[in-house]
């Protein structure tokens, strides 16, 4: 066997899973390549450190939520109604806040028009505007709603809901805000801060964000926080930043980050 | 003991709670494939609790013959490209190196909190997706080429060297942040 065939083998050399054959090839040419030496080597560092990361345990929720799905399927009793209720059961589950949003959309794009061909007397515009807001409102209930689901993926749903809003309704602002100063999760946190960006023209935003920087006590939070603080260029934050170097619990990165930002706004 | 294959079989043939059996010996692998992935354990167990979901749901869909083992990681793939496609425009402007960095770090473990494995972290999330799947697959959750090849639809000498590839590049960014 050619040497340079060898190495992609160098791997299972290492675990111990060649054949008797190739594992004898290899040998041998260790013994007369050192860049194979040195490539086996280099592998063996990366996989130490490898081996070096744990695997983690799931929480007890995981588990419960399985058996929760064990026993809503075993209810089911055989034959052709159970083979029915199945299909709704499975519908149920898998039917999301957002397809049934949709669903009552249709319904109500349905009744409008219905209602209007009718009528015929109401102006179009009017109408268009009607059912608009009624979307709207649609989705900022909706997106408050899915704010509150236990499951972090439905809550970084929720913020991404408040991308089809046309505007800055305070209730959605507001749910931001709780979003990003009190979710337990940090990636919920940062998809709110990220929603929070595109309003950061308006000052009432800017201030709520600058009042945030003082609760977050997460470097990751923290430190895209100031990212999109500075990039406002707002002179005022330097006060604000200086203030927050003070505290001696603060994370080394984000001091780092702050000294950057005190630089891009001199 | 019974096999995964003969377990799922049953599930197949209405027996479901058999299901409960292939839960025990594969929640943790497949929690730890997305943990790897996203950082995040809530959205990991989220995405665990998708995959038994879906191997109930269409459990008539796994074939007599067929691995278990790359049959349940081929549906944890699917669920994790789905995931990715449905949050895209978030994922799309996360900086993932620190998610990584920040959720191990919230462990409370103190192994964790070690420079080695923090590095060794950061140079895995540098990688493209790929390279990082087929590390994942091989270092973490021990496949042997065949399963690998089977689950990435290529051969097994593709994923020799596919594997071999992205462990040197993974060499290589760690020797950068070291």
């Amino acid at each position: 066997m050619e040497k340079k065939d060898l190495k992609p083998y160098l791997m299972e050399f290492l675990r111990e899973e060649l054949d008797e054959e190739t594992k004898i090839a290899i040998q041998s040419q260790l013994k007369v390549d050192p860049a194979l030496q040195e490539e086996l080597d280099e592998l063996k560092e990366v996989f130490g450190e490898l081996n070096k990361i744990p695997s983690h345990k799931p929480d007890i929720a995981l588990k419960e939520n399985f058996q929760k799905m064990m026993e809503e399927n075993t209810i089911q009793s055989p034959g052709l109604f159970s083979n029915i209720q199945h299909w709704i059961n499975n519908f149920q589950i898998t039917i999301s806040f957002k397809q049934m949003a949709y669903a009552v959309v249709l319904l109500l794009v349905g009744f409008f028009f219905g209602y209007n061909q009718n009528k015929g007397t109401v102006n179009a515009g009017e109408r268009n505007q009607q059912l608009s807001m009624e979307i709207e409102e649609l989705r900022k209930n909706m997106m408050l709603t899915l704010l509150e689901q236990p499951s972090a993926s439905e809550r970084i749903k929720a913020v991404n809901i408040s991308y089809d809003l046309e505007e800055a309704d305070p209730k959605v602002i507001e749910a931001l805000f709780f979003t990003l100063n009190n979710d337990k999760n940090s990636n919920v946190r940062l998809a709110a801060l990220e929603a929070l960006t595109r309003y950061s023209f308006n000052k009432k935003i800017r201030n709520g964000l600058t009042e945030s920087l003082r609760h977050q006590d997460k470097p990751l939070i923290q430190i895209a926080l100031i990212d999109v603080l500075t990039e406002m260029h707002d002179k005022s934050l330097k006060k604000e930043f200086k203030d927050l170097l003070q505290q001696d619990e603060l994370d080394a990165d984000v001091k780092e980050k702050i000294n950057e930002s005190l630089e891009i706004l001199m | 003991m019974i096999s995964d294959e003969a377990l799922m079989m049953k599930v197949r043939s209405g027996d479901t709670g058999k299901l409960s059996l292939l839960f025990e010996r594969y929640n943790i692998p497949i929690y730890n494939f997305f943990l790897k992935f996203i950082g995040d354990r809530e959205i990991s167990q989220d995405l665990t609790q998708n995959v038994f979901f879906r191997i109930l749901k269409y459990n008539h869909s796994f074939k007599e013959g067929a691995s278990f083992k790359t049959w349940i990681y081929q549906i944890a793939r699917n669920v994790r490209i789905d995931h990715y496609k449905k949050y895209k425009i978030y994922n799309s402007s996360l900086n993932t190196d620190n998610i990584n960095e920040i959720n191990f770090s919230e462990n409370h473990d103190p192994i964790e909190k070690s420079e080695e494995i923090l590095l060794i972290q950061k140079a895995l999330s540098k990688m493209p997706e790929d390279k990082k799947e087929i590390i994942v697959l091989s270092q973490f959750q021990e496949l042997r080429y065949k399963e690998i090849a089977e689950i990435l639809n290529i051969t097994e000498n593709t994923a020799r060297v596919k594997v071999h590839r992205a462990i040197k590049e993974l060499s290589v960014l760690y020797k950068m942040l070291v």
